[in-house]
């Protein structure tokens, strides 16, 4: 059995919209999975819901062979496993300083003493947040914020990971760090979800890819065969990667996987 | 920018344990405010700007926070040194409009010159707490004096969101103002409104948003966090107790 698995989930909010229409998924432990979409697809509300935060109104939701129920100890229960980081550093960053931020989580976890020492030394080498650690977030540069963010959440040691836009408003510098963080991330065996609208990264990086529209999944699959289906992009709203569309153009045989692969062919 | 931030050279050089702060500031608030003479508050304006001069602060930043509070103080000061009556009085200054006599005494002005004083020791006082404590020991020295956690977090959460809201109303006047929303009085009128209007649903959105985060991080109500500060020395609070017993004895002096 998957690790995550959603079976004819639908949410709707308090004010008819439905965000979510029979969504059906399953996620393995350690893989890397992106969801892509036109905005208002629902790629966040897919997210609340498996971050506990939205109970779906129909559906099933099996993690880690648990079912989790509407009530508020599965949510208690669930923050442990899965972690949500915000498109919006701002919202996530609320205490006086970063260090109090990022143990913020960690505590509710249940960590005290020298293991919540460790973790919080260990979650701000990974994401480069120790020289800031004494500092009011509203100090902070955008960029900044967001490695704050992941942090925080880090510290409480979730099993998946949930980024809504970790890209968005990056310099390029500050992308490298956040990709260096998922890598890292990766070899540790976690599972990684990101939503997002950078299709070139999403080539590149996932090891499966969920393409969604108007609260429905359109496909489910590898990005390299999903990528190459200009019938599903047109329909999904989504453009060729970079790579599929220069290789097109030059009729090469073969689709490299990276631009690196693109550049030595 | 809050006060803290802009003169923050002093907490970065001094790197003592909050309560110990904390002691000296009230030794200079008490000094300030039980004293029956003007030579007390004066000796915790001079040594408090002493003590911020040796520590980086700046003499025009000295100055700077000092006249911040100085309107308000000479606007309340001047109603009581100022005298205004029908009949002529013993005054140092005094003048006839109509059928009044405005002026002012030699105790109308002792008085006056008395509450300034000890508004301006107390001041410094705060100011020194501000200064040299980030917020975050504030925030530590409330959980300890047993300040309800709602209050603290009304506070925590106040701080940080204040300067989002702030930023977003600075960044949506700007918005209107490039587009000639106050160029007359009524038009500035209704644009007034809509940014209060939209800064309102903002902090709504924003609030919406961020009690999900926190929920995400396991909320349940509380909100402990981890703490770490410089060891805490018995030793220093002899000195502001010291300080403390001097000012009291200076203050009760009949001068």
């Amino acid at each position: 059995m998957a690790y995550i698995e959603l079976e004819n989930i639908s949410f709707e909010y308090p004010n008819q919209t439905l965000a979510l229409n029979q969504i059906s998924l399953s996620v393995e432990k350690g893989q890397r999975l992106a969801v892509v979409g036109e905005n208002g697809s629902g790629k966040s509300s897919l997210f609340l819901c498996l971050c506990g935060i939205h109970h779906a109104q129909t559906g099933r939701y099996v993690i880690d062979g648990e079912e989790q129920k509407c009530k508020r100890k599965d949510r208690n229960k669930l923050f442990r496993k899965v972690g949500y980081v915000f498109q919006d550093p701002e919202v996530q960053l609320f205490a006086s300083t970063v260090e109090k931020d990022i143990s913020f989580g960690a505590i509710n976890a249940g960590m005290k003493g020298k293991e919540l020492e460790e973790c919080m030394d260990e979650v701000m080498e990974m994401t480069q947040t120790h020289e800031l650690k004494k500092k009011p977030p509203h100090q902070l540069s955008y960029g900044q914020k967001k490695r704050v963010a992941i942090a925080g959440v880090l510290a409480c040691k979730p099993e998946v990971l949930l980024l809504d836009e970790p890209f968005a408003w990056l310099d390029n510098q500050q992308k490298k760090n956040t990709i260096q963080i998922l890598e890292d991330l990766h070899k540790q065996d976690k599972t990684i979800i990101i939503s997002t609208h950078d299709i070139n990264f999403v080539y590149e990086w996932a090891d499966k890819l969920v393409v969604m529209k108007e609260g429905q999944i359109l496909a489910t699959g590898h990005p390299h065969e999903l990528l190459d289906d200009e019938i599903l992009l047109e329909n999904a709203g989504l453009e060729m990667p970079l790579i599929l569309q220069i290789s097109k153009k030059l009729n090469l045989e073969s689709r490299p996987e990276t631009m690196e692969a693109f550049l030595k062919v | 920018m809050f006060i803290s931030e802009k003169y923050n050279l002093v907490q970065a050089k001094l790197a003592w344990h909050p309560f110990e702060k904390f002691t000296f500031f009230v030794a200079f608030l008490l000094g300030s405010l039980l004293t029956q003479n003007v030579l007390a508050p004066f000796l915790v304006v001079a040594c408090i700007s002493i003590f911020f001069l040796t520590h980086g602060l700046s003499l025009k930043a000295l100055l700077q926070i000092a006249a911040l509070p100085m309107s308000f103080m000479l606007v309340a000061v001047v109603s009581i040194i100022c005298i205004i009556s029908h009949e002529s009085f013993d005054a140092i200054y005094i003048s006839q409009i109509s059928d009044y006599y405005i002026g002012f005494s030699q105790i109308s002005l002792d008085t006056g010159v008395f509450i300034i004083g000890k508004a301006m020791g107390a001041m410094f006082a705060f100011y020194f707490l501000i200064l040299t404590s980030p917020i975050d020991e504030i925030e530590y020295l409330l959980r300890k004096m047993k300040v309800p956690d709602l209050l603290i977090e009304l506070f925590v959460l106040s701080f940080r969101f204040i300067t989002i809201l702030l930023l977003f109303s600075r960044q949506c006047y700007l918005s209107q103002k490039k587009r000639m929303a106050y160029r007359s009085f009524s038009s500035s009128i209704r644009s007034l409104g809509m940014l209060v209007s939209a800064v309102l649903v903002k902090s709504l959105v924003h609030a919406d948003f961020s009690q999900q985060a926190l929920l995400n991080r396991g909320y349940r109500g509380q909100m402990k966090f981890h703490e770490t500060h410089e060891p805490f020395k018995w030793k220093q609070i002899f000195i502001p107790v010291f300080i403390m017993i001097s000012l009291l004895t200076i203050g009760q002096l009949r001068l």
